[in-house]
């Protein structure tokens, strides 16, 4: 590269960026106490102790859901990979509405391998170590990101009271040590598999293939459709609502919506989005506010119609 | 940890902050925004010190933390925002010096920032680049060249002189 090389011109403006001193002793403390924090809640927790509170923890009755009785107890939890939150309660008891907050996906992934989970609550990423011994659960207080969100992080302020496990009924029932529920984990649901069983789609690209005319924006567009969690307390939820939200690098656009088979509608009254100015925004609230029909040529794409079938979107799988 | 361990980790956050904080700046962060999140990976890479310590390369760990930070962070962003029938009267002034850097990054896609972060600030290699962003080496290749094309039509980095504006 030359000297007036794009590459090397960027190098020298990145050279402007001030030299700040970089904070080595408030890192250092930072890591120091997720260390400290994580040896003080696993130290003391001997074997004899976790018998203890296996014992208790199968004899402890949960009411998780006042309608749903609480699964039986398993010796063997097969806890490693990715979780949805599907019901939290703070410490009170009360229960947080995940879905009608429109927040992200909350959910954990555990690795065995390292003892470690990662997570988010929706709106703050975290991560800790755990263990398991039967169906004694142990979860060091995570590391955590700090944006403000509302309601405040009850996910990762619960998760250091986390004493056991049930598991039944394709979910996880988490407990505290009084046996009082902290969440209820369910696996992600089914990838998208064809048409006539459309149900989900991640997070997803918005290909510029449609009536906006224009053919690329600086940023790519994002359309994400979460199912709602099974047993989400969403007013008038039922298997197949879910929450959306869509970024197109200028503005958001969050919701709920509803699927039933193949129809996708945003449920009226839901969608909020910011409102900032920009230029060459492609169209999505107006995708959100006609899509009336989800069609799947294949694993990876989804698209979007409106009642008529005119394409609206064609949605490319990212991860 | 042990003091041998944190000697190693704090030699390391010194020489990785700046490159970090201005990693942060060519995905497009503001200079706060970077520094957040340069403190983020390191503090991450602190945790995981152990692992970064038996890494070929810790750098490039490093630099795999803060990528991966940086896009959850995103696709949480909009969950700080809040609908508003008003827009903001005054917009926030880029640092002196700093501007045109942040205006010829604005033209960029998330994914050419990424590509340029590895290929030109990073220097990784073609199929290192490809690794750390989870694309094929072609798919490196195409993006980093309509990345630097975007780059060089900029009046700023196709300026010949070096001097600011």
């Amino acid at each position: 590269m030359n000297g007036s090389d794009p590459g090397n011109r960027l190098r020298d403006l990145l050279e402007r960026v001030p030299d700040t001193p970089p904070p080595v002793d408030a890192l250092v403390a930072a890591g120091e106490r997720a260390h400290r924090a994580r040896r003080a809640r696993l130290a003391g927790v001997g074997a004899a102790a976790a018998v203890v509170v296996v014992a208790l923890a199968s004899l402890v009755v949960v009411r998780p859901d006042d309608t749903t009785p609480a699964p039986p107890p398993s010796a063997q939890v097969e806890l490693a990979g990715r979780w949805d939150v599907v019901e939290l309660r703070d410490g009170t008891g009360r229960r947080i509405d995940l879905v009608t907050n429109l927040r992200g996906r909350v959910g954990l992934r555990f690795d065995p391998a390292e003892n470690e989970y990662v997570g988010s609550d929706g709106c703050n990423a975290f991560f800790g170590g755990y263990r398991l011994e039967g169906v004694d659960l142990r979860m060091q207080p995570p590391g955590a990101t700090e944006v403000g969100c509302r309601p405040d992080m009850v996910l990762i302020q619960r998760l250091p009271d986390v004493a056991s496990l049930r598991a039944g009924g394709g979910t996880l029932t988490v407990l505290d040590r009084d046996g009082r529920l902290v969440a209820r984990l369910a696996r992600p649901l089914p990838t998208l598999t064809g048409e006539s069983q459309v149900r989900t789609i991640a997070a997803t690209k918005l290909l510029p293939a449609f009536d906006a005319g224009q053919t690329s924006w600086p940023d790519p567009v994002l359309l994400q459709l979460d199912p709602s969690p099974r047993g989400q307390p969403l007013t008038g939820a039922r298997p197949g609502d879910g929450v959306l939200w869509a970024d197109t690098g200028c503005n958001t656009t969050g919701g709920a919506y509803r699927q039933r088979g193949a129809t996708l509608r945003a449920r009226p009254g839901t969608l909020a989005t910011s409102l900032v100015g920009c230029a060459s925004e492609p169209a999505v609230h107006e995708v959100v506010d006609q899509m009336a029909l989800a069609t799947a040529p294949d694993e990876r794409t989804l698209v979007l119609r409106d009642r008529t079938g005119r394409a609206l979107a064609r949605l490319e799988r990212l991860y | 940890m042990e003091e041998r361990q944190r000697a190693a980790y704090s030699e390391f956050a010194v020489q990785q902050w700046r490159r970090l904080v201005q990693a942060g700046v060519v995905l497009g962060l503001d200079r706060h925004a970077a520094e957040d999140l340069a403190q983020s990976t390191l503090v991450r890479c602190y945790v995981k010190w152990a692992r970064v310590e038996r890494a070929d390369d810790p750098a490039a760990y490093a630099a795999r933390v803060l990528l991966n930070l940086h896009r959850s962070q995103r696709r949480r962003r909009w969950h700080g925002e809040r609908p508003s029938e008003h827009l903001p009267e005054t917009a926030v002034e880029p640092e002196d010096g700093m501007a045109d850097l942040h205006a010829a990054l604005a033209g960029l896609s998330r994914e050419h920032r990424e590509v340029v972060l590895a290929r030109v600030h990073l220097d990784l290699s073609e199929k290192e680049t490809a690794a750390l962003l989870g694309v094929r080496p072609e798919t490196v290749k195409s993006r980093l060249s309509r990345a630097l094309a975007r780059l060089a039509a900029d009046p700023v980095l196709s300026r010949t002189d070096g001097g600011p504006r």
